[in-house]
């Protein structure tokens, strides 16, 4: 049924592994070329780790689905290679509105100040992002994709992963040191391991009606409560690329799922909608959702990502985008333990920054679904009372709730970060485990730049320094050790940097951003969050802070407490 | 133990209150009196603003031990439903994200 987009079919092909007895072993396999697998596979290329890639299918997704790329996501394809591509194609809108019956209630602006790479969001197509990164991981050279490639059973013991796969050849097996589950859903991987979801169903369900048309309607996303075209219901409506516009129908628990996907009964919809404007339908899908989690993410050698972990409602556009940032926070452990930078209980931090993750994503669709589906009589007397309340009185307008959406989570307990001893600043302080964020930069010669592009892919310090102010012996020493720790100073004007990379913070927007006063030092993950921060720079603080955020226990200050807490 | 939430009578004319509360709702229907109520519990809320106060009232008004099982701090204990287990069902792979 698309029309303005044509999936690539992507060959099977044979493979040596499948020969009788081959007895394949490789370090990390990803299960699912999704949104997540493939930016779980990426994110491992650009840190030098080659994957193997299964698909059970030959294409990119059928069909939009997610569609609503968060600012962090964008950040994250940024540092993928593929973030311009996202932004150029896709539609940018910091706007929102939400509508009772025929009038608005409120009024959102997601991304009030300027100054960042990337808006609050980016519609686009979920296929174009995938296929992309397809692209990408071909570029990179580390990735081998295998389409058509179906999971049947996974297996464990201490020491690998066994997998069996079904191919249009036959059955193989093959054998890994780390499994990424990104098999979405209905993941094959979690069942063959027995592991239950926990977590809630809701009874709705939700008609998704992707047309093609030719509207002024502005970049923003229109949520309807109760409209005249479609009563006792909500309505939402998103802009895509191609003059293609997602609008999503409440239905109700008793709607056939079979019957409403049929053209003769979304077209009426439609039309009661838009009225005269002629359409075209692109793709039509009828969903009930779960908002549910795997207890545990990491299972000894098998990690599940993305929807396979845990799944959302889609109000707040957290499943997709909670996707990205598993893997974002995966990766660079998992290449740090295969490079021996790390040992393998870092990976148990993925559990703990991405369970708390999950469940804040969890709460708040789950809070989004509760006030957009009322479950009993007395639920619904609420909500209809906010949405009368909410046009003349603006506490009201705080309680409506059409989804709250997603940003990226503070990991504000993260076992890796460093406490701070001290607030080291004037205004509000970036606290470590938070995601870092963007502001404008120049080079020394005036170039304009981004400050995320200048983080990259390892551990950087970020060192701020006066015009004046000589620089410390040391940060040379850092950036050469292993795993290196790559000084970036930040000034407030040009000044000399002994070699080191400079930026300049020309519109004092780092400063404020990440709460940097003179001579204040931050350790920067090499997933772009904040590990710890001091007020003046010490390498062995620095150093040990690293060591914490590889997981590395620092033994000798533990026995020294114990000893002065013992004495 | 500080209960933040006053319960000794404060109304100077109960009886006229009890009255005028009485008599918005006069002639409703169910589900708008259900909709007034909700209204005046949101618009009181607001006006008290202090949550630890509405938490208190929402333990006294919900049968739970009341004022005597509000936490030292005078906040009483949160309610939090429990997760149901549901049983596995087809989640579409179609489903649409936002």
């Amino acid at each position: 049924m698309p029309t303005t987009y044509q999936n690539p079919r992507f060959d099977y092909r044979r493979c040596a592994d499948q020969e009788p007895g081959a007895a394949a072993h490789h370090p990390v396999v990803v299960v699912g070329a999704g949104l997540v697998g493939l930016t779980a596979a990426v994110d491992l290329a650009t840190r030098g780790v080659p994957t193997l890639l299964l698909d059970d299918d030959d294409t990119v997704s059928f069909g939009s689905r997610a569609i609503c790329f968060a600012k962090r996501s964008l950040e994250i394809a940024d540092r993928l290679g593929v973030g311009e591509r996202i932004r150029e194609k896709g539609v940018t809108w910091n706007r929102g509105k939400v509508f009772l019956k025929d009038r608005q209630v409120y009024g959102f602006d997601l991304l009030p100040e300027a100054g960042h790479a990337f808006p609050a969001f980016v519609n686009l197509q979920q296929y174009y992002p995938e296929e992309w990164l397809v692209e990408r991981a071909a570029e990179l050279g580390l990735t081998e994709i295998r389409w058509k490639n179906r999971v049947t059973s996974v297996r464990q013991d201490g020491a690998c992963v066994r997998l069996e796969i079904e191919t249009p050849d036959g059955p193989y097996a093959i054998t890994c040191d780390f499994l990424l589950a990104c098999d979405g859903a209905r993941s094959q991987v979690r069942r063959s391991l027995g592991l239950a979801f926990r977590g809630q169903v809701f009874q709705d369900r939700f008609l998704i009606a992707d047309v093609v048309m030719k509207a002024d309607y502005p970049t923003e996303r229109w949520f309807w409560f109760d409209p005249p075209f479609h009563p006792g219901q909500s309505v939402l409506l998103h802009r895509q690329a191609d003059d293609v516009w997602r609008i999503d129908f409440q239905l109700g628990w008793d709607a056939d799922p079979e019957e409403e996907k049929k053209p003769e009964r979304v077209r009426p919809r439609l039309q009661a909608m838009l009225g005269e404007r002629p359409f075209e339908l692109e793709w039509v899908s009828v969903y009930t959702f779960q908002c549910r989690r795997l207890e545990r993410f990491r299972h000894g050698r098998v990690f599940f990502l993305g929807d396979a972990a845990h799944q959302v409602s889609p109000f707040g556009a957290r499943g997709g985008n909670g996707g990205m940032q598993d893997a974002d926070n995966l990766c660079w452990k998992l290449a740090a333990v295969l490079a021996g930078e790390a040992p393998e209980a870092l990976l148990d931090s993925y559990d703990a920054e991405r369970v708390p993750a999950a469940d804040e994503n969890i709460l708040n669709s789950t809070r989004s679904t509760d006030f957009i589906t009322p479950k009993n009589a007395a639920s619904r007397a609420f909500r209809d009372a906010v949405l009368e309340l909410s046009g003349e009185l603006a506490f009201a307008r705080r309680l409506v709730n059409s989804g709250r959406l997603s940003v990226p989570y503070a990991n504000a307990d993260s076992p890796l970060s460093t406490p701070c001893a001290e607030r080291d600043g004037a205004g509000p302080v970036l606290a470590p485990g938070a995601p870092c964020p963007d502001a404008p930069v120049l080079d020394p010669g005036g170039g304009e730049d981004w400050l995320l592009r200048r983080l990259g892919h390892g551990f950087v310090l970020l060192l701020a320094v006066e015009a004046e102010q000589p620089l410390p012996a040391d940060l040379v020493a850092l950036g050469e050790e292993r795993p290196a720790i790559r000084p970036l100073l930040v000034s407030p004007r040009p000044r000399e940097a002994a070699g080191l990379p400079l930026v300049i913070d020309g519109e004092g927007l780092v400063a404020r951003r990440y709460g940097l006063a003179p001579g204040a030092a931050l350790l920067v993950r090499p997933d772009q969050h904040l590990a710890a921060r001091w007020p003046r720079f010490q390498a062995a603080a620095v150093r040990a802070a690293r060591d914490r955020a590889l997981g590395i226990a620092a033994p000798r200050d533990e026995r020294a407490e114990a000893r002065q807490v013992a004495s | 133990m500080t209960a933040r939430l006053h319960t000794e009578p404060r109304l100077r004319d109960p009886d006229g209150f009890y009255e005028r509360l009485l008599a918005v709702y006069r002639d409703l229907p169910e589900d708008e009196a259900a909709r007034l109520s909700a209204k005046l519990i949101l618009l009181l809320a607001n006006h008290i603003g202090d949550e630890a106060v509405l938490d208190e009232a929402l333990a006294l008004a919900g049968g739970a031990p009341g004022a005597d099982a509000a936490a030292p701090d005078g906040t009483a204990p949160a309610k939090t439903a429990p997760a149901k287990t549901a049983p596995p069902r087809t989640a579409a792979r179609d489903a649409g994200r936002e």
